[in-house]
């Protein structure tokens, strides 16, 4: 816990910029994350700390209440030290469009960290906590788990509580944990799992995530296990991506797996469904930020007026394309030809993914079509940016629980990632085929940290 | 020409829980500005709605006794529009699929009193209430309301007059208050109107919107007068316009309380677009259908059915029948007396009389004082049967509605008046009555048998009058209870 505090104390985390606001919550009980600690992104509550998911529109803002998510942990042993940058609003996949300004990739200057939970990212792979939430609305704990060469969970819509988690696309979003290795994640998605009273979707419904599945034993055999791959999925990858996937099927099949391929949705109009129900449900969700209340407000002479003005000067040019794009498809006779199409190739997504599970038992898919892009490379380009989530949505959109693991080095002190997909609800099965092929990639993880000189260890 | 006036209203009552709607947070309007609120009505960020079971309870209530359909899946939405009021900026309401479709409200009792149908009744939050700061450019807002919980009910448009409108209004609250779903008090803006008004086209000149002439709503109508007023005014600027050869254009107008006459707001055409959207952090409100039957069987006997009982099973006048009818503890508090062995008629009279002025004086409602049923009953039929005066039993219950004598001692000394002239009757004698009155009434012994146990009183009051008042009702009611639960009555002797 010092280490921890002077690591992000520091000058290399003063550097990558990843941290948002530093404040401490000791843990309020012992329990499986006894000794670890961790940080939350900037866009989940604690009482009486700022929470401003990265926006201007929220200078300021303090939450009365804490997330269910992060209470749990907290009962559980693990020590709270701040929380991350982001990408405003968690809309974005580079952590470039923060309030705060863009995160920087420790390990390969001058490519982005992904997004939008690239600072929990950046935190993890520097080790600095043992582990840090994220939210994950299209991919924005795996994507950025992949670009930092760590694991990203994501779990089934449902499974952990939103309450406290600002709200960008409440029919996606979900709390997710970024780690170094499989068993502490299983351990502290187990930590905050479970039914809510405050949240009406948090799924009444066992959690049968084994805590000490993951406690760091040997895990047994893939035998008879059947991992299901897309070869159009593949093929939309870069070519070193397409390899680096082949190679960890090759790797299952050697130690007894099945490797079965499947159809899996088209991913253009997943992403396309993806992008026009995001947008949908953001429009509504900000609708609150209008200075009336809470954050910032730009006054005016009337009602309209203030609430234009704030809205102009705190919510930011990606926030406000998306309200934009949002608005217009929810719009009296655009909805049916925008955002109900996108609910109904969603509805026909879950279906196909369903199809899918009926020959397989886990999924895997590249996490992203190529490794970190250039800083910068994409800000103009929305649709370029967004493409690095082309795999990553379809899972979202079906609400099923998604993991980002990193596999074999790519070459630039970096590694691969691959992500493993399971059915609704069955978190069990996805964290043990994860431990299964962890396994097979010893020396994966992050490359332990190297501080620099000038930091107090 | 034809020239007749189609009305349809949407009625928002408040559902008298006490909370609100989606957060566990006390309502309460009268704790002054802004005292009650919580994250989901003051829309924080990272606060959900979850709604409560017991507005759910209350709406589907008065959906069944309204004789409407009761989804067994509904669905929540969200209706955007910038307001400050409104801190989401978006209503949670119910919109494609509403909580329950059709019904109806039963005739009145008075002529021209008929039937309304319902299209739906759907369930959202209210908003918080915005005042302009007079003498400023300043608005103030008290969220307080904000959240509060709603039942919206359409009617369809079969409403002619601006009197048919206000009655079905007075009508709905009584009937709203009987079913204790809310206490409907417009002047709390608990019970809340909209009305589209029309006029018809001319017979066989149906234009292009079917056989309805163009629609103007009038919003937020808050008193019974108004919307009488308003709708008198609107159906006679409609007419005149159409006598003059002018088109009735779609707008909603607003009600100028001080000028008397309705104010255009804004066309249809620039009707804010709510772009509804599902609302995604609600789940669908699911109804296990057995658990709609057992509410339904559950409601309490309707306004009607009431009335009609005080009427014709107890011989009750009509000013008796609209006084006791009018509440339902009121009701229910006197058919305990009655169903205790008070006459009905003598009981019903000291109810309008002495129990009423009694209560008056104090500033309250007969029924929150009226004793204890057996109480009651042995203070009628002491009255009755003359050995108490008026007086001594009004004396003696205002003591113990004071607090000077305590409920037992009250009831002691009602009894013994009643016991003192009681005739003495031998068990033998009362059997025989008992016999008589079952063997007259087979029907109501079978209904009586199959749970409409309600009927009690009306054996024991057939008893007495066979008894030309000679048997004790006490003891009658205890016997028709031993025989009525035993399976093989009338007795073979």
């Amino acid at each position: 816990m010092v280490a921890a505090r002077a690591a992000l104390d520091g000058q290399q985390a003063r550097r990558s910029n990843a941290l948002r606001h530093r404040f401490e919550r000791p843990p309020s009980g012992t329990g499986p994350l006894d000794g670890t600690t961790f940080l939350v992104k900037a866009n989940i509550a604690v009482a009486g700390a700022p929470l401003d998911a990265a926006s201007a529109v929220l200078e300021g803002y303090h939450s009365p209440f804490t997330a269910t998510a992060v209470t749990r942990l907290l009962r559980a042993g693990a020590f709270l030290l701040g929380s991350t940058n982001m990408d405003e609003f968690g809309m974005g996949s580079s952590s470039e469009w923060s309030v705060q300004g863009p995160v920087e990739h420790p390990r390969a200057p001058g490519r982005v960290v992904g997004g939008s939970s690239g600072g929990s990212a950046v935190a993890v792979a520097e080790g600095w906590v043992d582990f840090a939430l994220g939210s994950d609305t299209g991919g924005s704990v795996r994507q950025p788990a992949a670009f930092c060469s760590i694991v990203g969970l994501r779990p089934s819509w449902g499974r952990v509580s939103r309450r406290g988690l600002v709200a960008y696309a409440s029919s996606l979003d979900t709390i997710g944990v970024l780690a170094a290795r499989v068993d502490l994640t299983g351990r502290v998605l187990a930590c905050m799992a479970g039914p809510d009273p405050l949240d009406a979707t948090c799924a009444d419904r066992p959690v049968e995530v084994d805590p000490a599945g993951g406690s760091g034993e040997t895990p047994v055999g893939v035998g008879g296990w059947r991992f299901g791959y897309d070869p159009a999925w593949l093929a939309a990858a870069r070519p070193a991506v397409r390899t680096a996937t082949e190679d960890s099927l090759r790797r299952l099949r050697a130690v007894g797996a099945r490797c079965v391929p499947v159809h899996l949705p088209a991913l253009r109009p997943l992403h396309a469904a993806y992008a026009v129900i995001a947008a949908a449900e953001a429009a509504s969700n900000l609708a609150r930020y209008d200075g009336s209340l809470y954050g910032r407000r730009v006054d005016g002479p009337d009602y309209e007026t203030m609430v234009t003005r704030t809205r102009q000067a705190g919510l930011g040019p990606e926030v406000r394309t998306r309200l934009l794009l949002g608005t217009y498809v929810l719009t009296r006779g655009r909805s049916r030809r925008w955002y109900e199409r996108a609910l109904g190739v969603r509805a026909r997504a879950r279906k196909a993914f369903a199809r899918a599970f009926a020959r397989c038992d886990v999924l895997l898919t590249p996490t992203t079509p190529e490794g970190a892009f250039g800083r910068g490379e994409r800000r103009d380009d929305p649709v370029a940016l967004a493409s690095s989530d082309c795999f990553t949505v379809g899972p979202s959109l079906a609400g099923l629980p998604a993991i980002a693991l990193p596999t074999g080095e790519s070459g630039d002190g970096l590694r691969h990632s691959v992500q493993l997909v399971a059915p609704p609800f069955a978190e069990s099965t996805l964290l043990a085929a994860a431990l299964r092929l962890e396994a097979l990639y010893p020396a994966a993880g992050p490359p332990r940290p190297t501080r620099s000189s000038g930091d107090a260890v | 020409m034809n020239t007749r006036a189609r009305i349809g209203l949407e009625v928002h009552v408040q559902l008298g829980t006490g909370r609100k709607l989606f957060a566990p947070c006390a309502l309460d309007l009268e704790a002054g500005p802004n005292a009650r609120t919580d994250p989901v009505s003051l829309g924080l960020p990272g606060s959900l709605p979850v709604l409560d079971g017991e507005a759910v309870v209350r709406a589907v209530r008065l959906a069944l006794s309204l004789s409407a359909r009761v989804a067994t899946r509904s669905l929540f939405a969200r209706k955007h529009y910038f307001y400050p009021d409104s801190p989401r900026n978006y209503q949670i309401t119910q919109y494609d699929h509403p909580l329950a479709i059709g019904g109806e409200l039963p005739p009145g009792e008075n002529p021209g009193e008929s039937a309304v149908r319902l299209q739906r009744l759907h369930l959202e939050e209210d908003a918080g209430r915005s005042r302009h700061l007079p003498g400023t450019s300043h608005t103030a807002i008290d969220l307080g309301r904000a959240g509060a919980p709603l039942v919206e009910l359409v009617t369809e448009p079969v409403l002619h007059t601006p009197e048919q409108a206000g009655s079905f209004l007075r009508r709905l609250r009584h009937w709203v208050r009987w079913y204790g779903i809310s206490t409907a008090d417009m002047e709390k803006g608990e019970m809340r109107c909209d009305a589209n008004v029309s006029i018809d086209p001319p017979d066989g000149e149906a234009d292009a919107r079917g056989s309805r002439g163009a629609r103007v709503e009038i919003k937020n109508l808050n008193s019974f007068r108004h919307v009488v007023d308003a709708l008198a005014y609107e159906i006679r600027r409609q007419q005149t316009c159409l006598a003059r050869g002018e088109p009735v254009r779609e707008e909603t107008r607003g009600w100028d309380t001080r000028a008397r006459h309705t104010v255009f707001q804004r066309s249809k055409e620039d009707e804010a677009d709510y772009r509804y959207l599902r609302e995604p952090d609600l789940p669908p409100l699911l109804l296990d259908p057995a658990w709609i039957e057992a509410e339904a069987s559950r409601l309490p006997i309707s306004p009607r059915a009431a009335r009609r009982r005080l009427r014709e099973e107890f011989g009750l006048d009509e000013e008796s029948v609209a006084f006791l009818g009018q509440r339902r503890a009121r009701y229910e508090r006197f058919l305990s007396a009655v169903e205790a062995g008070a006459p009905a008629r003598r009981c019903a009279q000291w109810w309008r009389g002495d129990l009423a002025r009694s209560a008056r004086v104090r500033g309250r409602a007969p029924e929150e004082i009226a004793p204890a049923p057996t109480a009651m009953a042995a203070l009628v039929r002491a009255l009755e049967e003359g050995s108490l005066t008026r007086d001594a039993a009004r004396a003696l219950f205002e003591e113990m509605v004071d607090g000077v004598l305590d409920a037992r001692s009250f009831e002691a000394r009602m009894a013994a008046g009643a016991r003192e002239s009681a005739p003495q009757t031998g068990a033998e004698s009362v059997d025989a009555w008992i016999d008589a009155v079952l063997r007259a009434h087979p029907e109501q012994v079978e209904a009586y048998r199959r749970g409409k146990t309600g009927l009690l009183g009306f054996f024991v009051h057939a008893v007495r009058e066979a008894s030309r008042g000679k048997a004790d009702p006490r003891e009658v009611s205890i016997r028709l209870r031993t025989r009525l639960d035993a399976p093989d009555s009338p007795r073979r002797t």
